[in-house]
């Protein structure tokens, strides 16, 4: 099996995998990652208690600051990029020049905005998923009011995942083994055919997985067995009422 | 649900089935007669490419005939009969990582009585039932199916289908790509079944092993339908369609 990391740690007991239920954990990430991206600008104090809220919650779930790292690092070039273009692209006062570039306060802000909020809600997904069995994790998104069409593309995605990176290699062995050393113009030229041998070999599969699915009586929604989503327990709408009072006191952090 | 003696078992019938894949010169069957009595096991053999998986997809309508029709105990397989047609037929595909599409083991079992109406609970009941039924009570069901074995994949398969309690159970080379052992188990698995069978297979002795009758199909066409032993006694036969027994079946 050639993709074992997604479940690494999701069998660790820790005092928030005990306490929580994956759907109040993925109600939990969603606020979390929501407060980050709708902080008003320039709420920093409020931002850095959220900051050590999402400390808390990773020290509760027993994840190591290497795998948060790790994840975040990730991510980071999604985010990275558009936020260093902000400082010579943003009006306002000049603290510096950059080549025939001038650099902004307000531009510099809002790049460590940017890269902050981020990294905020990029830690928050990263804790769900290393205490949440990625299967009850599809088992609580089953319930979140989304199309059925994105729920399904994800559970089928997650049990086809494992098969395509297992096909991948083996088509890549097969290819090595033919190819010998080559240039690195012709190994991205092997990788490319692979990726594309792979592409028709995941429609087939498509195909007939579909039939499989019409065979046992599928009409266009994907029943589950997962038990419906629990999210009213006190403690659970207590973290969320407490994101949400973050939200408010960075509001009213900037409105003076 | 019945996994035992007192499942129900249906006829199935194919009355001058013929079919040709869209944008196909020459069709995949043609002019197919047969008739399967309540709970009997026959297997359909032929060299590669003969119609037997294109004749198997007629069963539950996967595949629309181009000629004639199939009725499964009386019941037409016509768009109108697909929700009862799909629940009176179990369909095992051949590979099984095709069969077990779902997260979990245990929603892949459920998915079929949920997507027929039974409630959670049941459903629930029924899918343990069936893993133990296929000797899979042990495993985490809770876990995804690319956990198991190839044997184990192939029981789970069949347990997908046995939760829906269906009177026809039909199968795309059950034993392909097994072990002796994962042969043998699967064997004896659908040699215990009293449900009608209709077995596709390349594999001769695997065959005689479950089946009371074969039919071998060649070309699109039927063209020996008999009983287990007097077919597989007459090698030039099997020979002249692209099959072969073992030497060990020879002595």
């Amino acid at each position: 099996m050639g993709f074992k990391h997604l479940d690494r740690h999701a069998g660790r007991h820790s005092w928030l995998s005990e306490h929580t239920t994956p759907a109040q954990r993925l109600w939990i990430a969603i606020a979390a990652a929501f407060v980050a991206g709708l902080m008003p600008s320039g709420a920093w104090r409020a931002l850095a208690v959220l900051a050590v809220a999402v400390a808390l919650g990773a020290w509760l779930a027993r994840v190591p600051a290497t795998t948060l790292l790790s994840r975040v690092a990730l991510a980071l070039p999604f985010f990275l990029l558009p936020a260093l273009a902000l400082p010579v692209t943003v009006p306002g006062a000049a603290v510096g020049e950059l080549g025939p570039f001038t650099i902004t306060e307000p531009g510099v802000q809002r790049a460590l905005e940017i890269i902050v909020r981020a990294t905020l809600a990029v830690s928050a997904v990263s804790i769900l998923i290393s205490v949440t069995r990625a299967t009850d994790l599809l088992g609580a998104i089953h319930h979140l009011p989304l199309p059925h069409l994105i729920k399904q593309s994800l559970a089928l995605g997650y049990r086809y995942l494992y098969l395509l990176t297992d096909e991948f290699e083996r088509t890549r062995r097969a290819l090595r083994s033919r190819a010998g050393h080559t240039s690195l113009f012709r190994a991205w030229r092997g990788r490319a055919a692979t990726l594309s041998h792979l592409f028709v070999r995941a429609h087939a599969r498509g195909t007939r997985v579909h039939a499989a699915m019409l065979s046992r009586g599928y009409r266009s929604e994907m029943p589950t067995l997962a038990p419906a989503a629990r999210v009213h327990p006190i403690w659970t709408a207590t973290i969320v009422f407490s994101l949400a009072m973050i939200w408010v006191a960075g509001y009213l952090e900037v409105r003076g | 649900m019945s996994c035992g003696s007192d499942a129900v078992a249906y006829g199935v019938e194919f009355s001058g089935l013929g079919y040709s894949y869209p944008g196909s010169g020459s069709p995949a069957l043609r002019d197919i007669t047969l008739t399967v009595q309540r709970g009997e096991h026959v297997a359909i053999v032929g060299p590669n490419g003969a119609g037997k998986s294109t004749m198997l997809l007629h069963l539950n309508g996967i595949l629309e005939p181009t000629t004639g029709s199939v009725t499964i105990d009386g019941v037409g397989v016509i768009k109108e009969n697909y929700r009862e047609i799909r629940g009176r037929v179990g369909l095992v595909f051949q590979d099984s990582d095709d069969q077990l599409f779902m997260p979990t083991l245990l929603e892949d079992v459920a998915f079929g009585p949920l997507c027929n109406g039974v409630p959670k609970d049941e459903a629930h009941d029924r899918a343990h039932q069936a893993l133990d039924a296929v000797g899979l009570g042990h495993v985490d069901a809770h876990r995804a199916a690319h956990h198991l074995s190839g044997g184990e994949k192939r029981r789970a398969a069949l347990a997908t289908v046995l939760s829906m309690d269906p009177g026809v159970l039909a199968f795309d080379e059950p034993s392909s790509g097994l072990d002796g052992r994962g042969r043998r188990t699967i064997a004896e698995l659908l040699r215990e079944r009293h449900q009608t069978a209709i077995i596709v297979t390349h594999d001769v002795e695997f065959a005689a092993a479950v089946c009371t009758r074969i039919v071998i199909l060649d070309g699109g066409q039927l063209v020996v339908d008999g009983l287990t032993a007097d077919v597989l006694a007459d090698s030039e036969l099997l020979r002249r369609h692209g099959l072969e027994l073992a030497r060990w079946l020879y002595e």
